[in-house]
């Protein structure tokens, strides 16, 4: 792309680390600006550190204290001369904090306002905005002093309630409460665990949809009235509170119903005078009554099955309206453009309830088709260690349709080889296969829903005895019997990688 | 000549049944034969087993190949006489209970042990363990370093074979 000399960013520092570093560098490239990656000394042969036109060194007793210490941050990206900074997901992307001070520092956070990022971070505050503007939330009550009013109240709302953290995420301080006796000694709990882990124990009780799907809406802003939303997308395939797989548009949302939550999204987003891009995330019934879950402010780590319907780079349109130029596109000139999957490739085992994995990369064979784009920042030999998310990468297929969409991703998924450390991807391919999955009967409790039909099947014995071949002719003391013949080696090739 | 494998658990014998012209080899009373193969490929290799061409990836842990075929990971080790390869039944190896990194080796070869004394102090999941010799005896081999991660059930330290009359 040719660059445009009055553009105001010339150079972007992205303050992330992994495949979400290398798809932003990717774009400031294709944008013809300059990018600054940072790493710790542990990342010194990233794939992103290679990948950036610069890099700098972070410090810090772990590696994700050097991706959180935002005075570093900030001082590399002085240091480097760059004029923005591009937070990712995770880390400081959603640290209010952190956007202040970028923009005291005189830089462009890549992002929305201090204000909207703390209005939004906080559950409570959120909920309110959106309940105030218009926007669908679930009935709810908030605990006082008063323990006895609190219970009379969420009685009325009825059970089974939903206990959450106020500033919560990921599953933490979160609770299903079924009846009045439960409910005092699960406030009490989510309480102190709400207090440990986010160092705010504020709670409140909400009214709980039985099978909910998770839909949300991509919007982008321009902080100045102006919004517009690039569809919903599907995430209702989780494990331990967190998306495994996501798609665009809906597994089966009626078009009208879609329509309407698309509309509270952007009537949430232009109430909030919101700019650069964001998620409004939504809980569905299974009767199509829908409420306000929470508003991410930031990208999100499924951005892409947006961006194969849309034909948009929203890394570019977060780019694009951070310097000021506003949004790429008008409501109307939306496209729509069949059906994308998302699968996250994760170091885990399924097997083992999703405990996370080490080991090493060892070997790396990604499929290659038009409609496939592979997110990551892998590089051969690179350790797999616990110091950071177990999510790996991210395998995204486009397709005509729905099912195309779910036959593409399969093969891709078959061939694709990350070998080295224990990874999901033969659970996500039990996923996308099953029936409950292809019939789009999604909600959030699938995966325990559906345990048994996911659970790996016994292998059979012809891939069973190609598999105990394929391991021997591996081995060298196997070779070493069947290489004794010199005829014999010259007929078989070599048999070591 | 038979070659021992294990596979989910499941201790597999490969008989090598002839090896020229082309290999062939008996599993479970089945026998199945190997032409030559295509060459390596970014990882990956294609086999001609029964005149079908078979894809697979493989990458090779330590002791361990691991192998993804028709759509599956799977990982076989050796069966080696005396262990049944789940990391504890063999006396004279420590393998390990489940991944992680090496924090400290404790022991050297030649060091003579007590069982139970700590031999690798481990970190897997956050959680540091100290691993402990299955039986008295000498180090004849430490087989990783402080720093080193491994997958599980990987041999860490090899002691010498049982002296006959040692005392």
């Amino acid at each position: 792309m040719p660059v445009d000399p009055s553009f105001p960013i010339r150079k972007i520092l992205i303050a992330n680390r992994g495949e979400i570093a290398c798809r932003v560098i990717r774009t400031v490239r294709a944008m013809g600006l300059v990018s600054v990656a940072v790493y710790h000394r542990v990342e010194t042969d990233a794939l992103h550190v290679r990948q950036a036109d610069e890099a700098v060194e972070i410090t810090g007793d772990t590696p994700v204290a050097a991706h959180l210490d935002a005075g570093q941050i900030i001082a590399a990206a002085q240091a480097s001369g760059a004029d923005a900074i591009h937070p990712g997901y995770g880390f400081l992307s959603e640290n209010a904090g952190f956007a202040r001070a970028v923009a005291a520092a005189g830089l462009t956070f890549i992002g929305p306002s201090a204000e909207v990022i703390g209005l939004m971070g906080d559950k409570i505050s959120a909920r309110n905005f959106a309940e105030s503007h218009g926007v669908p939330v679930a009935p709810s009550v908030q605990p006082t002093e008063d323990m006895a009013a609190f219970a009379a109240a969420a009685a009325e709302i009825g059970f089974p309630l939903l206990i959450k953290a106020s500033a919560g995420g990921g599953g933490k301080g979160m609770s299903i409460v079924r009846s009045a006796a439960d409910l005092l000694p699960a406030a009490k709990l989510a309480a102190s665990e709400a207090q440990r882990y986010f160092n705010d124990g504020r709670i409140y009780a909400e009214f709980y949809v039985e099978r909910p799907r998770h839909i949300e809406v991509q919007i982008l802003g321009d902080g100045e009235k102006g919004a517009v939303h690039l569809h919903e997308r599907e995430c209702s395939v989780q494990r331990r509170f967190q998306k495994i797989i996501e798609e665009a548009p809906s597994a089966d949302l009626p078009p009208a119903l879609a329509q309407e939550i698309c509309a509270a999204a952007v009537q949430l987003a232009t109430a909030a005078n919101y700019r650069n891009a964001g998620t409004v995330e939504f809980i569905l019934g299974q009767d199509g009554r829908f409420f306000f879950l929470e508003m991410n402010t930031r990208l999100q780590v499924e951005h892409p099955v947006t961006e194969l319907i849309t034909g948009l780079d929203l890394v570019q349109a977060q780019i694009t309206i951070a310097a000021g130029r506003g949004l790429p596109i008008r409501q109307e000139q939306l496209r729509k453009d069949g059906h994308a999957i998302e699968c996250r490739i994760c170091a885990e085992n399924p097997d083992r309830d999703f405990m996370p994995e080490i080991g090493a990369i060892r070997l790396l064979h990604v499929p290659q088709a038009p409609w496939i784009r592979f997110e990551h920042g892998l590089t051969e030999g690179q350790p797999v260690t616990t110091d950071f998310d177990p999510m790996l990468a991210k395998l995204v297929v486009h397709g005509a349709t729905r099912p195309e969409a779910i036959e593409r991703s399969l093969a891709a998924l078959r061939e694709l080889a990350l070998l080295g450390v224990t990874t999901n991807i033969d659970y996500l391919i039990r996923v996308l296969d099953s029936a409950a999955f292809r019939a789009g009967a999604l909600h959030t409790g699938f995966v325990q829903e559906q345990a048994a039909a996911l659970a790996p099947p016994l292998t059979d014995p012809t891939t069973r005895d190609h598999t105990l071949i394929a391991a021997a002719l591996g081995m060298r003391d196997f070779q070493q019997l069947v290489h004794d013949l010199p005829e014999l080696h010259a007929a078989m090739g070599p048999w070591r990688n | 000549m038979s070659f021992e494998l294990l596979l989910d658990g499941q201790i597999h014998q490969v008989e090598i049944q002839r090896r020229r012209p082309y290999l062939v080899v008996r599993i479970a009373g089945r026998d199945y034969r190997i032409d030559a193969a295509g060459t390596a490929d970014d990882g990956r290799q294609r086999l001609i087993i029964d005149g079908q061409p078979v894809q697979i990836a493989r990458a090779a842990d330590g002791m361990a190949q691991i192998l993804r075929i028709a759509g599956q990971t799977r990982i076989v080790t050796r069966h080696e006489d005396g262990g049944d390869g789940t990391g504890g039944g063999d006396q004279s190896e420590l393998r390990a209970p489940m991944p992680g990194a090496v924090i400290e080796v404790h022991v050297a070869s030649g060091d003579r042990v007590r069982a139970g004394d700590p031999l690798v102090t481990i970190e897997s999941m956050k959680l540091q363990t100290v691993l402990g010799s299955p039986r008295d005896g000498i180090i004849a081999e430490v087989a990783i370093a402080t720093g080193e991660i491994f997958g599980k059930d990987q041999p860490l330290v090899r002691l010498q074979e049982e002296a006959r009359a040692d005392a």
